[in-house]
């Protein structure tokens, strides 16, 4: 377990176990009742989504339609791209207007390794979050994601409450 | 509605054939028709592009026609966008149809009607171009509400400020301010009002009652006519008036009321200000005292000049103007001496420096000056002023000064009760006793003895004529007790010229000029009358009306400082009429007296004969 485990500053306790809560895919109607409120009490404000903008980057239009349709829906700018190449360029356009990215991995053409790299080559976006979406439960898949540059590596299908919390964690100001 | 933007109309089908017929059938609407060949190209579509109605095929391959309208439906951007099914089974899906019926939902049955999918498809136009009109109009009204709002923010703002600099302003400037409610009775005042009134905020209720008992008793009917015909006549109002703070302080304001009226005679609001104008009031008063001040003196300077030129005797026209002259520079010079110290006093070895200037050019060491400083108080400076002269003068003509051999020494010491002064001649041996005791001596002992209560000792010798004036000290230098005279037996006073058996009527004289004294007397004296004085201070005054068998008086209005009144009382008293004189104007008579003839200085010699002589005189009440 050890070997995955990414290290980074922790601000709070809250934070730290939704973190652990996340990354051993807990669901939080499972943790010990004294632990939900903490949780809770973090996610039952949108404060820190409201207002930002993601970039969707996905060639399927139905995943695409359905993730914008979560985030808008908590008060969340959505900019889409179904192509890696797309996705560079709205970046580009964009002068620091987007604070997050969510990026599926299979996508034909280029793919997500490949396009988390051109966009971290470019020292505006060496610090900007972006998140994994990749359908592959294999071994080994999560490292690759993180050796490429991610930020984080989620599982498809993607569970809502998951997603948000990870967005949560990473748009906190 | 040409002139309107064409909206997109979203057709989804996955038969292009299909596509290709409602694009026929609604071609005519003029709108712009977006093809899309499956679900997932329609939601793609949905994410760029504004969609006004979607059109959906139910029956497509990889998502059916109501799976997309689920998903559509749950993206918040196209809760209400408008979809219009197009579908060959008809009554068992209008169910289905209704769970989603929250938006705009239709359906089209096969086969397709093109004026019924027409109509329909150009009514949800409709709607969706009305709505986005509304959404437009609601954001312009947020738009100017925010604007409206951030103004009135911003005015609310300065008026803040200005209220607060306008505080700050009045308080600085010793004002206050305050409204008052007619109907309520009670005052609203600033920071400034209470200090002015000097009263605390927490502790002083300021309803009418509290703040009518501030103002001084005889201002608050003056005041509440003020109020009374503001509101009467809704013009508002300005007066001066007192207060009495709780401290005792009284303070001098200047309030304004001004009216809030809705109409005529309605009154809302009375709302005015207050200065402090204590500091302005004093002023004027110190202004109209000194300008009574400069003209009392000046009266009194030519009345002066008046007696000096009548009491002067000369051979010759031409020792007239010189003696004239000399007496009038020395009064001059010993005013100049006054003025220099603001009527304080003059200091006694100036004024004998200035005096004896014009003999020391002669010859330098015929005249010795030697005594402590004194400082002379102004109406002895100008006693001793002439005194010195008429000394000098005399020198000159025919003393130590007549000749080159000839020497004066004048020195004074202050002994514990007197100031004693010596002038001395020597080196004449042709000196005389003047065969004349001229004006020059007589002058000399009525200022000295009968203004400043001294004693002249003039001696005669070979060597010339050595004069020695005792005066006391409390006559002509300023003392803690300065101002209270002792009435003692002892201020005796002269009476030069009193005859010892009066043959006509007598007259009571009080003077305190000397010269203007004499004149008077001598005026008197030519009219026929027995003169009782001159008399120059109030003590001796009092004690020749309460004891001399007197048929009437003359009074100096103000004797020595004093007023005369205490002796004006005791002659009305006794029945004995008298006629008052005076260097100030008529308004300082004391209005129990304002029947009493008044003679200004410098009195006419015509006008007092007629007052004494044309009527006879009567007793005041």
């Amino acid at each position: 377990m050890a070997r995955s485990i990414v290290v980074k500053g922790v601000e709070s306790p809250e934070r730290l176990l939704d973190e652990t809560a996340l990354f051993l895919h807990h669901v939080v109607t499972d943790l010990p009742a004294e632990k939900q409120p903490m949780l809770e009490r973090l996610h039952s404000s949108d404060e820190d989504l409201m207002n930002q903008t993601v970039l969707l980057v996905d060639d399927d239009a139905r995943n695409i339609f359905a993730l914008s349709s979560v985030l808008e829906r908590r008060g969340m700018n959505v900019l889409t791209a179904t192509t890696g190449r797309e996705a560079i360029s709205i970046l580009e356009q964009s002068q620091n207007e987007v604070s997050l990215v969510l990026m599926d991995i299979m996508m034909p053409e280029m793919d997500g390794y490949e396009t988390i790299n051109v966009i971290r080559k470019n020292p505006a976006f060496r610090r900007l979050p972006i998140l994994a979406l990749t359908a592959k439960a294999m071994k080994g898949d999560r490292e690759k994601c993180l050796e490429a540059g991610a930020s984080d590596c989620l599982a498809k299908p993607v569970n809502t409450e998951q997603l948000l919390s990870a967005l949560r964690m990473w748009l906190h100001r | 509605m040409a002139s309107e933007e064409k909206v997109n109309i979203l057709m989804v089908d996955d038969q292009p054939g299909k596509l290709l017929s409602y694009e026929v059938i609604l071609g005519e609407l003029g709108e712009n028709l977006i093809r899309a060949g499956s679900a997932a190209q329609a939601l793609e579509y949905l994410l760029k592009t504004e969609i006004a109605v979607i059109l959906v095929d139910v029956c497509m391959p990889d998502t059916d026609g109501f799976e997309l309208m689920s998903m559509i439906r749950e993206h918040p951007r196209f809760q209400k966008t408008a979809i219009i099914f197009i579908s060959a089974v008809q009554l068992a899906d209008v169910d289905h149809l209704r769970a989603y019926a929250m938006g705009a939902v239709d359906y089209v049955p096969v086969t397709v009607v093109p004026e019924v999918l027409r109509a329909k498809v150009k009514v949800f136009v409709e709607l969706y171009r009305k709505t986005r009109k509304l959404e437009s109009f609601n954001r312009e009204l947020e738009r100017r509400v925010a604007e409206c709002t951030a103004a009135l923010e911003a005015s609310n703002a300065q008026l803040m400020e200005s209220e607060r600099r306008r505080s700050l302003a009045l308080t600085a400037g010793n004002m206050g301010s305050w409204d008052l409610d007619p109907v309520g009775g009670d005052y609203i005042w600033d920071e400034g009002q209470y200090r002015l009134y000097g009263v605390d905020r927490k502790t002083f209720v300021a309803d009418i009652k509290n703040v009518h008992n501030l103002v001084h008793l005889n201002d608050r009917e003056a005041v509440e006519e003020t109020m009374r015909r503001a509101i009467a006549t809704g013009e508002g109002g300005q007066m001066e008036f007192r207060i009495l703070r709780p401290d005792g302080e009284q303070r001098w304001c200047l309030g304004t009321v001004a009216v809030t009226s809705e109409a005529p005679g309605q009154v809302l609001r009375l709302s005015g200000c207050t200065v402090d104008i204590t500091e302005r009031k004093l002023d004027e008063e110190r202004q109209v005292l000194l300008a009574r001040e400069v003209d009392h003196r000046a009266k009194n300077a030519l009345a002066v000049v008046q007696s000096l030129v009548r009491l002067t005797r000369a051979e010759t026209i031409a020792d007239f103007v010189q003696a004239v002259d000399g007496r009038v520079r020395a009064l001059a010079s010993v005013h100049t001496l006054l003025s220099e110290s603001r009527w304080v006093g003059a200091s006694l070895r100036q004024l004998v420096e200035d005096e004896m200037a014009p003999y020391r050019t002669r010859q330098s060491g015929q005249i010795s000056i030697d005594g402590p400083p004194i400082l002379l108080l102004p109406a002895a400076a100008q006693t001793f002023a002439l005194a010195l002269h008429e000394l000098a003068t005399n020198a000159a003509k025919y003393g130590a000064l007549s000749i080159n051999v000839g020497h004066v020494k004048l020195k004074w010491e202050l002994k514990a009760k007197n100031l004693v002064l010596i002038w001395e001649e020597t080196g004449c041996a042709a000196v005389y006793e003047p065969a004349r005791k001229g004006f020059g001596l007589t002058v000399i002992k009525a200022s000295i003895e009968g203004q400043l209560g001294g004693k002249v000792t003039p001696e005669w010798s070979l060597e010339g004529l050595r004069c020695t004036f005792t005066i006391p000290r409390t006559k002509i230098m300023r003392t803690p007790d300065q101002n209270k005279r002792p009435r003692s037996a002892d201020d005796k006073f002269a009476l030069p010229h009193a005859p010892e058996e009066p043959a006509g009527r007598r007259i009571l004289l009080a003077e305190d000029e000397v010269l203007v004294g004499r004149m008077v007397h001598d005026m008197l004296v030519d009219f026929g009358f027995n003169v009782v004085g001159p008399i120059t201070d109030l003590a001796g005054a009092l004690s020749a009306a309460e004891n001399a068998a007197l048929d009437g008086a003359v009074l100096d209005v103000n004797l020595g400082g004093e007023l005369i009144y205490p002796v004006a009382k005791v002659l009305s008293a006794r029945g004995i009429p008298f006629v008052f004189v005076t260097g100030y104007d008529g308004d300082s008579i004391d209005e129990r007296y304002a029947e009493v003839p008044l003679l200004r200085k410098p009195i006419e010699p015509q006008l007092l004969q007629g007052l004494l002589m044309a009527r006879p005189l009567t007793a005041v009440a």
